[in-house]
């Protein structure tokens, strides 16, 4: 089916679609987004049933090889100690993601002439600085004014509760003269925009139900279908389309009956997160490009990073209450984030107070294992006398650029459409194990100076499922033959196609990139709007 | 497939896996309804019954080695004989586990017990006492006293 052309097209409704069909509204002209998931309905989120805990492992699982919905597509991890993890519905990620909001430091932007290691970005901070106050009014993000880790700004609201847990690990952090700061997060502390603020359930990963979660579907997505931007769902995008000329044409898309929808476009807009977007550009193969669209520097899919990351437990006398609160945020430690050239690793990591979890999932290893807990007395043992006294700090590490880690398309799996599978190439730096060996050193050292009485260390092993930032994987760049988009998101080689998502990261910094991911979106967004007259020169 | 002594016989291994508190507070896995769960999704799935009934048989010729009663197996005999079962037949027993831990924390009067509500999370949720502006101010005070920490950078030509 041959659909009318649209001016411009969208694809992904998650974060950076949401904030680019925002951006782009002003323009006044046709815009679609195609959105391969649907809308989900909040009132039945997980969070109001009984047995919520379940749908960790089930339809609300992170991991789409776990959940398996009809809107999911399988990803082969076999080749990689990390799995990404996503959630495809309007909102994408943001509907099970657990709304950590941190800043890049300006330093993140300049690896290179810094540090001497990966890429200079082609913009700064002071760039997207605008672009982070515009995306926190929208959003919604409860905050600390005054962090020292970062050029000074302002959070929407104030901060959420730093709780008994995060209470009890500043005045460690304080002890030992180290950094630390209330996490900046889009779950709100008041009321704000027509949202209530968070009831503490502690189950964001299961989507919010009260609202005070800022996911897009209901920040972003009201504004842009206010503003007459289209947004259809279950449209599975298979490939995009060449002009005689090399300019994109549009895309080919399946519906959720399996029909084949030609869609035309004098723009489009990639918007499927650092691994949905490879996947579409590789399987996007003409005689114009063999290597995949966009891909004549031979960097598409190249570059995938995430950010490993390993938690430390303290065991304290007194019950912790974790599985009270916002599941990720609470506390940050940036006292280890910039390089040091007396340790012997580059760039830095943070120290992350998030919360614990209920007494399923830690039965079941944790978030983000399969490795269950011993069975027998030794139960019996870990879940009265471990479990309700832990507390943790994650150790989140900036993970370096390497062409060895990559997203490629598998050869056989296939998703319901039989669009090829991504496929993950990821191991982990030499750099970011010795972050993980210093990372969990300091992680000790805090735990003890807030009280803690013993310590379980996981020793480097990396969490499995701890692949939701997935960038670098069409990342940006001055140079056409080292980058695959230029310092505005516009593609070097297809003047017409735009990437916005996590993906164009050059590098991945140490902190959670959904803020910085739509910060870019709006950023771009304005470049297209400024420039339109000459947009394609 | 399933008989009187499958009920027997997994309601121990349940009471193994999952034993009671030592004050007796806490009651074991041992219960007539994460038995049942267990049970509907064996009946329910070829699969999985395949697997149950396997790994079932196994078990049971160890316990007619043992030539003794299951009542008159002791603990420390029969967690050996569960151990064995996690070695040789570790599909079958992996399942039992994880279904097992499942049924047990999700039933509300464990919940409660480690201070969760019996209820859905939401829309009550739980109470956490916010920090007032004085009592942060108090604790970042000496955060902001030793100054920025990031670094500054003068403006670099970029050759990316």
């Amino acid at each position: 089916m041959i659909n009318e052309p649209v001016d411009i097209l969208i694809v992904g409704a998650g974060a950076s679609g949401a904030a680019i069909a925002y951006s782009l509204s002003s323009l006044g002209v046709k815009i679609l987004c195609l959105e391969q998931g649907s809308w989900v309905n909040h009132n039945n989120f997980p969070s109001t049933k009984t047995d919520y805990e379940f749908y960790r492992y089930s339809d609300f699982s992170c991991d789409p090889n776990v959940r398996k919905l009809p809107e999911d597509y399988p990803i082969n991890s076999d080749e990689s100690p990390i799995t990404p993890v996503n959630f495809n519905a309007v909102g994408g990620s943001t509907i099970n993601y657990l709304a950590h909001w941190p800043r890049f430091h300006p330093s993140d932007f300049r690896t290179k002439s810094l540090d001497g290691v990966a890429e200079d970005w082609p913009i700064e901070y002071a760039t997207l600085a605008p672009f982070y106050d515009l995306n926190s009014t929208i959003m919604g993000v409860s905050g600390l004014a005054g962090n020292p880790a970062y050029p000074f700004y302002e959070p929407t609201l104030p901060p959420i509760p730093l709780g008994k847990l995060g209470n009890t690990l500043a005045r460690g952090f304080n002890k030992l003269g180290w950094h630390w700061w209330p996490s900046d997060t889009t779950i709100l502390s008041q009321d704000f925009d027509g949202r209530s603020k968070c009831v503490n359930a502690g189950t964001c990963d299961l989507g919010c139900a009260a609202g005070a979660k800022a996911s897009v579907d209901i920040t972003y997505w009201p504004l842009n279908l206010r503003r007459r931007v289209e947004l259809k769902t279950h449209c599975r995008v298979r490939e995009i389309t060449l002009k005689k000329n090399g300019m994109a044409d549009g895309v080919l898309y399946y519906d959720n009956k399996g029909g084949l929808h030609e869609q035309k476009a004098e723009i489009v807009v990639m918007a499927c997160n650092g691994v949905g977007t490879p996947r579409i550009l590789l399987n996007s193969k003409s005689s114009q490009f063999r290597d995949g669209l966009a891909n004549r520097s031979g960097q598409v899919g190249k570059n995938l990073m995430f950010h490993p990351l390993s938690n430390v437990v303290g065991l304290f006398e007194e019950p912790m209450e974790g599985f009270k609160g916002p599941m990720a945020c609470s506390i940050l430690s940036q006292e280890f984030y910039e390089t040091d050239t007396s340790r012997d690793f580059i760039r830095g990591y943070g120290l992350h107070s998030g919360r614990f979890t209920t007494p399923m999932t830690y039965a079941l290893g944790g978030y983000g294992t399969d490795k269950l807990i011993p069975w027998g007395s030794e139960h019996r043992r870990i879940m009265d006398e471990i479990y309700p006294f832990s507390a943790g700090l994650t150790v989140v590490t900036e993970d370096l650029p390497s062409e060895s880690n990559m997203v490629t398309l598998d050869e056989e799996l296939t998703d319901s459409d039989d669009i090829p599978a991504p496929k993950i190439y990821y191991n982990v730096g030499e750099n970011t194990r010795k972050m993980f060996v210093h990372g969990e050193a300091r992680a000790k050292e805090a735990l003890i100076a807030a009280g803690a009485k013993e310590i379980i260390s996981p020793g480097g092993e990396v969490l499995y499922r701890a692949g939701w930032h997935q960038l670098g994987t069409a990342r940006m760049g001055n140079n056409s033959e080292r980058s695959v988009v230029n310092s505005w998101g516009r593609s070097h080689d297809v003047k017409n196609l735009f990437i916005v998502d996590g993906s164009i990261f050059v590098t991945s910094a140490a902190v959670n990139p959904t803020c910085t991911i739509m910060a870019l979106a709006l950023y771009i967004g304005e470049n297209i709007k400024k420039k339109a007259a000459n947009l394609f020169d | 497939m399933w008989n009187e002594s499958d009920n027997e016989i997994l309601d121990r291994i349940l009471e193994t896996i999952i034993p009671p508190s030592k004050d007796g507070k806490i009651q074991s896995a041992n219960n007539i309804i994460i038995r049942d769960k267990i049970k509907n999704e064996v009946i329910n799935d070829n699969k999985l019954k395949s697997l149950y009934q396997h790994g079932m048989q196994y078990f049971k010729q160890m316990l007619i080695l043992t030539a003794k009663e299951l009542n008159n197996i002791d603990l420390k005999k029969f967690t050996y004989l569960i151990r064995k079962l996690e070695d040789q037949k570790p599909e079958f027993f992996n399942y039992i586990l994880r279904q097992t831990y499942i049924a047990y924390y999700i039933q509300p009067s464990i919940r409660t017990h480690y201070g969760l509500s019996a209820n859905p999370p939401h829309p009550e949720g739980y109470n956490v006492i916010s920090d007032t502006v004085e009592e942060i101010s108090l604790l970042v005070d000496p955060v902001i006293k030793r100054g920025s920490c990031y670094r500054e950078y003068n403006e670099i030509k970029v050759e990316t």
